[in-house]
């Protein structure tokens, strides 16, 4: 059995990298406008799995995320930086915003598109890069640092180290 | 610019693995059935005890079915024993799922046991499992030793699909380590701390690992009444996930031929180009049941003309239908689903529906080793479980 050789490093820009995705539209859609509704006030709700998502990767605001600096954290700090917001002010008035698990942070990966592997109307300036969620890796005896992570670049679940490289943090709440 | 450090998931093991009524008005006297005869009718001396036991039924598309508890007796008693009974609501609701019913049972002498049966309604709506109790009150002759037990209709039907389920991770993590069994107060909000894993309304065990819900289907698309038995035993051919409401085909034992076999591989091929991202793929590559149809389409076609579990709409599954399954709890070697619903399953790729964006030579698979993501050439020779349900 050949594997594609999307296992070797692919370069990633972390900061600063907008739109440009690479969309092939003979693949089915997997996150379509349609299943999406824009509330207004950086959230959206996705109508399948019931989740509301904060549009902006944290660190972004505005309408289209065109605002401030999208920022990268360690495992810890992402989710010390979701503790602190639901304590704080939280965000469009709510106060039960999570890290997603992997399987949360799986269902708004776009199938058709790469770089990001993303709906960028939906979530606009998606960096291409890492995203983490809050599941820790089952095998805690050979692999005891790693953390299931989304991969915008290319669209896949990964398990990456908590502390050696900082990824991004998108904010999902509900169910 | 940097390197998004990429670690390939290693292969390593790690196995695991493992109801309550309320109050509702009835009036139905419902008929007493009368168990098997005991032995002597003498009782012999101390007063016998009464026990009912859990019962379960699947719930069938229309009509109604008989959801039958038994009620056994210690010892045989020298004079007829009387309890009276009364439904109860748990999940399940008297007004639709069931019909409500209060009554005496009597269980003669020289018997040891009786039944109570709860008349069930069938619908073609997918639903979760549903409860509903039994309990038992004012003995006669006898003492009451278990008094309660739940009945659970099981879910046969699919629903829309797109419900996710939980990852199955109730372990936490901090810099160090993995697989820690408490919270972590200065890593919070992690995973095991929200969802249908944390939550003891939907993390129970006995249907399937915790958050997860699954029902077992025979031949025919009905689910078994007794779900516990094993593969050896009762084999089921289809599972019905009763939170996501997908159907999912079981694979039969590893090299013991048929259409199903789980060793069978096949080559990703889809002749439909508004789906295929561009590239067909591989016909007729892999090695199956036959040396013509060992391919991902014809395959689907196989299984539809042999109307698995009575349907004939089975296809391949997208990326997060087939994500959906995986149990992310369990590392490497251990596969990364339930074993206990879906038996036969081979640590390895399955192939999903979708191209990959990047190379239309490529489809993405479901890796039931580790649980990650794949993107294998077209031509590969692997493993695939079709799906049926969703919209």
């Amino acid at each position: 059995m050949k594997k594609l050789t999307i296992l070797a490093g692919l370069l990633l820009m972390s900061t600063q990298v907008l739109g440009a995705a690479n969309c092939n539209t003979s693949i089915p859609a997997s996150t379509p406008d349609t299943d999406f509704t824009n509330n207004g006030d950086g959230t959206v709700s996705h109508s399948k799995t019931g989740l509301m998502w904060k549009q902006c990767s944290e660190g972004l605001s505005g309408s289209n995320c065109a605002t401030g600096t999208i920022t990268t954290y360690t495992w810890q700090q992402a989710l010390q930086l979701v503790d602190s917001l639901n304590s704080g002010s939280g965000f469009a008035g709510y106060n039960d915003w999570r890290l997603p698990n992997i399987a949360e942070l799986a269902s708004i990966l776009e199938d058709q598109c790469v770089g990001p592997a993303v709906n960028e109307t939906i979530f606009p300036a998606t960096a291409v890069n890492g995203y983490w969620s809050a599941t820790p890796f089952a095998d805690s005896v050979t692999s005891p640092n790693l953390v299931w992570v989304g991969d915008f670049q290319g669209g896949q679940n990964v398990v990456l180290s908590k502390t050696a490289t900082a990824y991004h943090v998108r904010l999902v709440r509900g169910q | 610019m940097h390197r998004l450090t990429r670690r390939r998931i290693p292969p390593y093991p790690v196995p695991s693995r493992d109801f309550r009524p309320l109050f509702a008005t009835g009036l139905l006297v419902t008929t007493v059935f009368l168990g098997a005869c005991g032995g002597g009718g003498g009782g012999g001396g101390s007063t016998p005890a009464l026990s009912i036991a859990d019962a379960g039924i699947g719930e069938g598309d229309n009509g109604a079915s008989n959801l039958v508890f038994t009620v056994t007796l210690s010892s045989a008693a020298g004079s007829d024993v009387t309890v009276d009974y009364a439904t109860s609501d748990g999940t399940a609701s008297s007004s639709t799922d069931y019909t409500s019913s209060q009554a005496s049972l009597t269980i003669p002498a020289g018997s040891t046991s009786g039944t109570i049966t709860v008349v069930v309604n069938g619908d073609p709506a997918f639903e979760p499992n549903e409860t509903l109790a039994v309990t038992l009150s004012n003995a006669s002759g006898a003492t009451i030793a278990t008094a309660s037990a739940t009945g659970t209709i099981f879910n046969d039907d699919t629903g829309a699909g797109n419900t996710l389920n939980d990852t199955g991770v109730d372990t936490w993590g901090d810099d160090a380590g993995n697989a820690l069994t408490t919270a972590q107060s200065t890593f919070p909000g992690q995973d095991a701390d929200t969802g249908r894993d944390a939550s003891t309304a939907s993390n129970s065990n006995t249907d399937g690992r915790l958050g997860f819900s699954f029902t077992k289907l025979d031949a025919n698309g009905a689910a078994f009444a007794d779900q516990t038995a094993d593969y050896a035993t009762t084999p089921w051919d289809c599972v019905v996930d009763n939170v996501t409401g997908l159907m999912w085909e079981v694979k039969t034992p590893n090299a013991a031929g048929g259409l199903r076999d789980a060793a069978h591989t096949y080559t990703w091929y889809d002749s439909d180009t508004t789906t295929n991202g561009g590239d067909a793929g591989t016909a007729n590559g892999g090695t199956c049941n036959d040396t013509t149809n060992c391919d991902t389409e014809k395959y689907v076609a196989a299984v539809n003309a042999a109307g698995l579990c009575g349907y004939n709409d089975w296809r391949l599954p997208s990326r997060r239908e087939l994500r959906s399954l995986v149990d992310y709890s369990v590392s490497a070697i251990g596969n990364t689903i339930d074993r206990n619903y879906f038996p036969n399953t081979v640590n390895s790729f399955y192939w999903t529906a979708t191209t990959q964006a990047s190379n239309a030579a490529g489809a993405w698979t479901t890796v039931f080793l580790n649980g990650g993501d794949n993107a294998n050439f077209k031509n590969g020779l692997i493993r695939v479980r079709l799906v049926r349900g969703g919209s």
